[in-house]
């Protein structure tokens, strides 16, 4: 997983470092936000036609709560060109994402997709603001159960709502 | 399009409800019952007898505390044993699917040189309350791959006709069903009289949470896939669940297995309770 985070951030670095050129292309955004099984994430999104972009990164919940989750995605998604009222763009999106959760209890490595609609707000040209929900449908890859007293196990479908800032790197 | 806003609006909104990441069993103690220890197939190693028959049934119910015993489904809503789901001629070859042929059918193609290859649950039943009425069986339900259409009504007609034969032969808490099907198990979550447990492929935890989901009484647990131990099998009685362990062969592995005392240990090993005495 440590390697897994490593090369996502080594890929976000390449990717800043080369925003001149993505930004004369307009076709890069830098993402940061917070979701239920996505965690405080940063991540990168791009946007290879007007209305249809991939997005991936890496979130994590920084050890709170005695609980130490890492999540790392990629998903694309669509958003409709016609607003539905007051600049508010409905669209969806689907992807994959694998997380961990480590606590004294368990260690679980889990496969997600998700399946989310959303509303985009743009707060400016280069600046939006994303509300999603819809459901995950989860996968365990691996367990460890640390201890004999409590059984847990990750749900199998679930609901997920997040919240993502956009920062179009092309727009000005 | 304000209407498809309010939409998505309340979509987003009722995604918020969404559960834990990770269930926790809640505590309901199960004290367990002493270890009883089933042949597997019937007849387990001993060749004598062909598997999955009553021969092989009479042979491991005078060993062992019980049998267990795989099972299908004729056309007529009889239940058959067999591992397999195709019903095969003398030679091997397969005539047909035990859900698409009659009793006729089936009694038809069971008799090879001689021998019966085909019994019914109902005469095995017969044998255990006439001769062996403290003895359990276990039925492990295969799925029916062999015709898919249909397939979750039959596994509900499955468990209706297992349900209708412990009532004609009153073999209430004798009967142990060992299933994955989602239909099968849910038909029989509101009956006391069959000990249903779900067949785990992955560990306790997936077990457990399998359990959960279709309100089953036990897990059904391969020996191996993880460490069995007495505290492992306390955590499942504690969450309320009893535990089948299958197959226990191998000496060190009964001596281990029934160390751990969980509720039924499946075995070939007719020798198995010469390790665990010793």
């Amino acid at each position: 997983m440590k390697s897994i985070i490593r090369r996502l951030c080594f890929f976000l670095i390449l990717l800043f470092l080369n925003s001149k050129l993505l930004n004369a292309q307009g076709k890069v955004s830098i993402t940061e936000g917070w979701g239920y099984y996505e965690l405080t994430n940063i991540g990168v999104r791009w946007n290879f036609s007007e209305i249809s972009s991939l997005w991936l990164y890496g979130g994590t919940n920084f050890g709170l709560n005695n609980k130490t989750l890492w999540s790392a995605g990629l998903t694309f998604d669509q958003t409709f060109r016609k607003p539905l009222f007051w600049k508010l763009k409905p669209g969806y999106s689907l992807g994959a994402l694998y997380w961990t959760s480590n606590d004294e209890l368990y260690y679980f490595s889990t496969l997600s997709l998700p399946a989310m609609v959303f509303l985009v707000y743009p707060i400016s040209e280069s600046f939006m603001v994303r509300a999603e929900g819809g459901g995950v449908f989860n996968a365990v890859l691996s367990s460890d159960r640390k201890q004999n007293v409590e059984a847990g196990y990750p749900a199998r479908a679930n609901g997920n709502i997040r919240l993502s800032f956009i920062y179009n790197l092309g727009k000005k | 399009m304000r209407r498809l806003s309010i939409i998505l609006l309340f979509i987003i909104i009722l995604s918020s409800g969404g559960c834990e990441k990770i269930g926790y069993a809640p505590d309901n103690p199960f004290s367990g019952i002493p270890t009883m220890v089933l042949m597997h197939r019937g007849n387990g190693f001993n060749t004598a007898f062909h598997e999955n028959t009553l021969p092989a049934a009479e042979y491991g119910l005078s060993v062992l505390d019980g049998i267990e015993l795989d099972i299908q489904l004729s056309k007529d809503g009889t239940l058959w044993l067999d591992h397999s789901n195709e019903v095969k001629d003398c030679d091997g070859n397969s005539i047909g699917c035990f859900q698409e042929m009659t009793d006729d059918e089936i009694f038809a193609a069971a008799e090879c040189d001689d021998t019966l290859r085909y019994h019914t649950l109902e005469s095995v039943f017969q044998l255990i309350v006439a001769e062996y009425p403290e003895s359990v069986i276990s039925l492990d339900i295969k799925g029916q791959y062999c015709e898919i259409v249909n397939t979750k009504e039959t596994m509900r007609k499955m468990a209706e006709s297992v349900l209708a034969l412990v009532d004609k032969y009153e073999m209430h808490n004798k009967v142990l069903v060992e299933s994955n099907s989602v239909e099968f198990l849910q038909e029989l979550d509101n009956q006391s009289s069959v000990g249903q447990c779900v067949v785990s492929l992955g560990d306790v935890d997936e077990g457990l949470a399998n359990a959960a989901a279709v309100k089953a009484k036990g897990i059904s647990l391969e020996y191996g896939v993880e460490e069995m131990n007495a505290d492992v099998v306390d955590l499942i009685h504690s969450k309320g669940y009893g535990l089948i362990l299958w197959v226990v062969n191998d000496p060190d592995d009964i001596v281990n297995a029934w160390n751990s005392k969980p509720d039924f240990i499946e075995t070939d090993n007719a020798q198995f309770k010469d390790y665990i005495s010793r």
